[in-house]
């Protein structure tokens, strides 16, 4: 009798486990679509919250997975990076200190820190693929408005949440996917300078980052022109350009084809269109 | 000065109280941008240019998975192919007031969704 009921036990455990597993996870690759809500915005005035939710396949509805800010915290920021599979939710909004990570991969697990050093505060943010295979959140931290002017770019690596203070040189391993999503200004963007053979630089304040890329001479932006890197990834590389105020009004940019080795001067339609990279798909909303 | 031109699809658009939520016609007017409606995909190796008319100003392209393009009409999600020479076959994915504010979407582990 005890050996008839232990079997229809783990018969009965058996079959809660699968469904629940079929329920949860059928691992076909990626098919179901995720949507992260939620604006960031750059004053202290606003706080919005951030949340992941699950499309529902049968009646077309968001079916809410978790809140990732609340309220009361408000977002300060996200980097959603397609090829690093990886999104960062900072909060609260300016300064950010707290950092909530989302993997593509398992985005039912969470995980998050906090980092505040005394006396600076935290002023970009950047997704970090570095040769090692590791994906690191580049944090600038400087003492803003006070002499002499400090910077240090603080690593944490997404996986281990270890952290480490990084050489400028790693600059050059930024991923930036463009704007998304009313992004503050400044947030995933690499201010750029060519040297005169056209080698391209990322830098900030006095530090400096020589890239592998070289702007060819028909394709140079004017010489009093001010110059950003807004995608980087393994396809392309996105420089945009414009004159000291009308920067950010521009739509003239250098794209550069790293497989074929190939730029493209574009101009696209209206005075402050808004651009993400997707692997070698541009696209652009237009704001005039 | 003058007020700003406002962007198609207001009448479409919940105007929800800008101190607790996201207003995308208070932050238009307030910077002064129009946004017409229309979305571009670009191809940056062969440099072939697409575009989408929504005639909805709170428009953006969420992803591009392949030669699938998914994007966000106000509250409304819709993905199309990207075809040989213009975008097809547009298709709705998901339509929920929750989405005016989403802005990331991303291809995930499968599960069921199904009600209970």
């Amino acid at each position: 009798m005890l050996i008839i009921s232990q079997y229809w036990m783990r018969v009965a455990l058996t079959l809660i486990g699968a469904l629940f597993s079929a329920n949860r996870l059928c691992a076909d690759n990626g098919t179901t679509l995720y949507a992260v809500a939620g604006t960031p915005v750059d004053e202290s005035g606003r706080k919005f919250p951030a949340a992941l939710y699950v499309v529902n396949d049968h009646d077309l509805n968001l079916n809410k997975v978790r809140e990732i800010v609340s309220r009361e915290q408000g977002v300060g920021f996200v980097l959603a990076n397609q090829e690093l599979r990886t999104i960062v939710v900072g909060s609260p909004p300016m300064l950010s200190t707290h950092y909530e990570i989302l993997h593509m991969d398992s985005p039912h697990d969470s995980q998050s820190f906090d980092l505040a050093k005394k006396g600076l505060v935290s002023i970009a943010r950047y997704l970090l693929a570095l040769p090692s295979g590791s994906t690191v959140l580049g944090i600038e931290f400087g003492n803003y408005g006070k002499k002499p002017y400090q910077l240090d770019l603080v690593g944490v690596n997404l996986s281990t949440l270890e952290q480490s203070t990084l050489p400028w040189e790693d600059y050059v391993y930024a991923s930036l996917v463009g704007m998304g999503g009313w992004s503050p200004p400044n947030s995933d963007f690499l201010w750029v300078f060519p040297f005169e053979d056209g080698r391209l630089t990322f830098r900030y304040g006095m530090k400096v980052t020589k890239t592998p890329w070289v702007l060819p001479k028909q394709v140079q932006f004017p010489p009093d022109y001010n110059l950003g890197a807004v995608v980087n990834n393994l396809e392309l590389l996105i420089v945009g350009g414009g004159k000291q105020q009308e920067f950010y009004k521009t739509t003239d940019l250098r794209i550069l084809d790293k497989a074929g080795n190939k730029w493209h001067a574009e101009s696209f339609p209206g005075s402050s269109t808004e651009l993400r990279g997707f692997g070698h798909w541009v696209a652009f909303v237009v704001r005039k | 000065m003058n007020s700003p031109k406002v962007s198609p699809g207001k009448k479409d658009r919940p105007q929800v109280n800008p101190k607790t939520d996201f207003n995308f016609d208070t932050y238009m007017d307030a910077y002064e941008y129009y946004r017409p409606g229309t979305l571009i995909l670009y191809n940056g190796v062969t440099t072939k240019r697409f575009t989408i008319e929504t005639h909805q100003g709170d428009s953006e392209i969420l992803l591009v998975d392949q030669e699938t393009v998914y994007y966000r009409v106000n509250r409304a999600i819709w993905k199309a192919h990207i075809g040989a020479s213009a975008i097809e076959s547009a298709s709705l994915v998901a339509a929920d007031p929750a989405i005016r504010d989403v802005h990331w979407v991303f291809l995930g582990p499968t599960i069921s969704t199904k009600k209970p």
